[in-house]
């Protein structure tokens, strides 16, 4: 009996000791396992993702795991998950706070978003870089409007550098009349593809400067209407500037046919010598015939 | 002497009522091909299912697991009616390549033969996916797939380890 009492408490003594797969410890803690495993919450119902990814962002992980869990809480639509990010977003000043500004780009939720307002007045440079890029991400060309509205220097120049890559030509357009005319925004209307912006500044000549810039810039959208432009300008100026200018649009805009026109319809030796230059600059094949028919005397 | 004897008997019976819950019972090794099981754990259920996308369209359609890809629906438009948990596996050379969580109402197709396992416990079903997610030789991506398979599986127990897995040091 009590050598049967003796195997029982053996036997039961080797069971409690073997820890059952569901309670035991994971053997694998490894950086990868736990971003694979914030990843496969994506899939996971709100309710059930929710309290996860607090927790993995309340507590002692790498910043690359936790910003897995950002993205989590950027796809789940609930109050509570933006609320989280915004948390995220202002309590830390660190690339982890840059990355829920950008998540809350990513969710999309206007909300949010508002609230970015007084994250891009209050941050630091890398701040507002994340901002803009969380309006950008999100398409919310309004709020970026109204940054570059009250923002000067730099902050200017980044706020409608990130219209022009939003394409909002209606905004960058309205900008000009309240903020005037600079070499950001023609840039700005060069990469939005605002052919119309960039003409209209390149046939007016009260500020030369602006002018030749807004000339060049045209070359960036490229395109037929651009190349005949072009051309049309280099005929009609009257300042050397404004040609060089044009030459350099068609230099950028790749429109080697309207250098070789010009080339063939000039009777100015220097002018001829000039558009060669820039003929060579763009590498056409047609130089090689020029240059030929240069030395036998056709032209 | 006895007590050595004494051990070897606990040892023993230690083994044998261990083994009651080990994968190779229901999963034998070296059974290479399509396998599948029904998970038989209370609450959890799923929609999972596969959908066709023809010209921009979603339509509803079943799993056919001989496809290149499979375009996997949960969000209740083109999945399943929710059914129980059904475990899709393909092993190669006794390794995990593919596994799939399905609804138990999603159709499903392929031309090679489907080892059914019938019913399998929750537990067992986890054991299974322990084994195969903290398996450090096999590749990410099944280690991934079958974390993503186990969350898809919707059961408490699977996010009570995936929570045991991220709170672990």
């Amino acid at each position: 009996m009590k050598t049967l009492a003796k195997f029982i408490l053996i036997t039961a003594a080797l069971l409690l000791s073997t820890p059952s797969i569901a309670q035991s410890d994971v053997s694998d803690v490894s950086e990868e396992l736990k971003i694979a495993a914030v990843e496969a919450l994506i899939a996971a119902p709100a309710d059930k993702a929710l309290p996860l990814v607090t927790k993995v962002l309340e507590g002692n992980h790498s910043n690359e795991v936790k910003e897995r869990a950002l993205f989590i809480l950027s796809q789940i639509d609930q109050p509570e998950a933006q609320s989280t990010l915004l948390k995220v977003a202002r309590e830390n000043q660190n690339d982890l706070g840059l990355e829920a500004v950008r998540m809350i780009g990513i969710s999309g939720n206007d909300e949010s978003l508002a609230s970015l307002a007084s994250i891009y007045e209050n941050g630091n440079s890398e701040a507002r870089e994340a901002v803009l890029e969380a309006y950008m991400i999100a398409g919310d060309k309004q709020s970026v409007f109204n940054i570059a509205l009250t923002a000067e220097g730099d902050d200017f120049d980044e706020a409608i550098e990130m219209l022009s890559v939003m394409g909002a030509r209606d905004e960058l357009r309205e900008l000009r009349g309240k903020t005037g005319v600079s070499e950001a925004l023609i840039q700005a209307y060069a990469i939005s593809g605002d052919f119309e912006s960039l003409r209209e500044l390149a046939l007016d000549g009260s500020d030369v400067e602006l002018q030749t810039q807004a000339i060049e810039a045209m070359g960036i959208v490229g395109g037929e209407q651009v190349d005949s432009t072009l051309v049309e300008i280099y005929r009609s100026a009257t300042a050397e500037g404004v040609r060089e200018a044009a030459l350099h649009g068609m230099l950028i805009s790749g429109h080697d046919a309207g250098v070789l026109e010009l080339y063939r319809s000039s009777q100015d030796p220097s002018e001829k010598k000039q558009l060669l230059e820039f003929l060579v600059m763009t590498g056409s094949d047609e130089v090689w015939n020029i240059i030929d028919s240069t030395l036998t005397g056709d032209q | 002497m006895k007590l050595l004897k004494l051990l070897m008997y606990g040892a023993l019976l230690g083994a044998v009522i261990w083994s009651g819950d080990s994968t190779a019972d229901f999963l034998p090794t070296g059974a290479d091909g399509w396998h599948t099981w029904q998970v038989d754990e209370p609450g959890a259920s799923t929609e999972m299912c596969c959908f066709a996308w023809k010209s921009g369209d979603r339509s509803r359609e079943g799993c056919n697991l001989d496809g290149r890809s499979i375009s996997f629906s949960g969000d209740g438009v083109c999945s399943a009616a929710p059914g129980t948990v059904q475990v899709y596996v393909r092993l190669d050379d006794g390794v995990p390549e593919d596994i799939y969580v399905l609804s138990s109402n999603c159709p499903v197709s392929t031309e090679s033969a489907v080892a059914d396992h019938g019913l399998i416990s929750g537990q067992e079903n986890m054991r299974w996916f322990r084994t195969v997610i903290e398996d450090r030789d096999l590749a990410n991506d099944v280690r991934e797939e079958a974390l993503f398979a186990l969350v898809n599986s919707s059961s408490d127990a699977a996010y009570a380890y995936l929570d045991k897995l991220l709170t672990s040091r």
